[in-house]
């Protein structure tokens, strides 16, 4: 069978343990739609590599020394490339697997399970689809629905909930010291569609001018000061 | 005599939000013997309607003071791309800590980003 090289699934490999590695990469290397383009047990190395190959898949192997982990996951998150994430670990613990999909986990695979396991979850994480464990899926649900349901009492959260799209990102450029020209530069807008956004801002937020926005923004997490 | 408990609870009364912060600022204004003053001082906290910093010199209650600071530890002369405030407002209260400095309340009155 062909495989184009846009069809390969590009894969890095993260491990401390080199025979395991290897073994990982052998294994891998026997499916026709996977490449293991890069391989290293270094976290350094791996933030390169990362930059480097800009995969689309970062197999992440963790040990029990517990060297390589989802710890590493928003180092890897560049500017320029966001790759997913799968994590093999024998950890059972759901509040630890819960940790790292907190952390940008889409996939989570058990150690003890069979390699055709791994081979499906990749596939599926590399189609914009999560690998985790029913259990753990449903008790995201929960702790969102939950989360939705105090939200509607919270007027900032429903003001918040009003704004759009780009909104968000004037008010994260507002929040990063941006005059209305810069803002209108940076989202290709004119200056004076910069003015109606942040009209309708003040109107949705009641908020009355551009500094009470950017504590507003800085309270509820819409904007991160630039330093 | 029988005492009823009470149990107090902390509300936020205040109509706008406030951030508590440590910012390095200069402030200028009159001291108290009306001659002109520029100096460092440190931002406490702000919200759209007031700030309190602290310094040294004692100022004129009600006087007009203009304080310039920037979101970042680095000051308002830092080369920190954070929003960078000059605001006007009038001096409402202050009072003294202990160690010979004064904590200003101050009512903003026009703020403008540079």
């Amino acid at each position: 069978m062909y495989i184009s090289s846009s069809d390969l699934i590009r894969i890095v490999l993260l491990d401390n343990e080199s025979l395991l590695r290897a073994g990982l990469q052998l294994l891998l290397e026997g499916q026709p739609r996977f490449a293991v383009v890069a391989q290293t047990g270094d976290e350094g190395e791996a933030l390169r590599l990362v930059e480097q190959e800009r995969p689309d898949i970062v197999l992440i192997h963790e040990n029990l020394n517990g060297c390589m982990g989802p710890d590493i996951i928003p180092d890897l998150i560049t500017d320029t490339g966001r790759p997913r994430f799968i994590l093999i670990t024998s950890q059972g613990n759901q509040q630890y697997q819960s940790k790292a999909v907190q952390k940008g986990v889409a996939g989570i695979v058990m150690s003890q399970q069979n390699p055709n396991v791994l081979f499906k979850a990749i596939e599926k994480v590399h189609d914009g689809e999560v690998w985790l464990d029913g259990c753990l899926v449903a008790g995201f649900l929960r702790h969102n629905f939950a989360g939705l349901k105090n939200g509607r009492n919270d007027p900032q959260f429903s003001r918040i909930a009003m704004l759009s799209g780009r909104e968000r990102e004037v008010i994260s450029l507002v929040g990063q010291g941006l005059k209305n020209q810069q803002i209108a530069d940076q989202l290709f807008l004119s200056e004076v569609t910069v003015r109606h956004h942040l009209t309708s801002i003040y109107k949705k937020l009641a908020v009355a001018d551009r500094l009470e926005l950017v504590i507003y923004a800085y309270q509820n997490d819409l904007a991160q000061l630039p330093d | 005599m029988e005492q009823t408990a009470t149990h107090l609870q902390t509300v936020e009364r205040r109509a706008k939000q406030r951030v508590e912060c440590f910012y390095p600022a200069i402030v200028q204004g009159k001291d108290i013997n009306d001659k002109k003053f520029r100096t460092n001082a440190t931002l406490i906290n702000i919200s759209a309607s007031g700030l309190c910093v602290l310094f040294k010199t004692d100022t004129q209650p009600g006087g007009e003071l203009f304080v310039l600071f920037r979101y970042s530890s680095t000051g308002p002369l830092g080369k920190s791309k954070a929003p960078l405030i000059a605001v006007d407002g009038a001096l409402q209260w202050s009072r003294k800590t202990r160690l010979g400095m004064s904590e200003f309340g101050i009512k903003i009155r026009h703020n403008r980003f540079l």
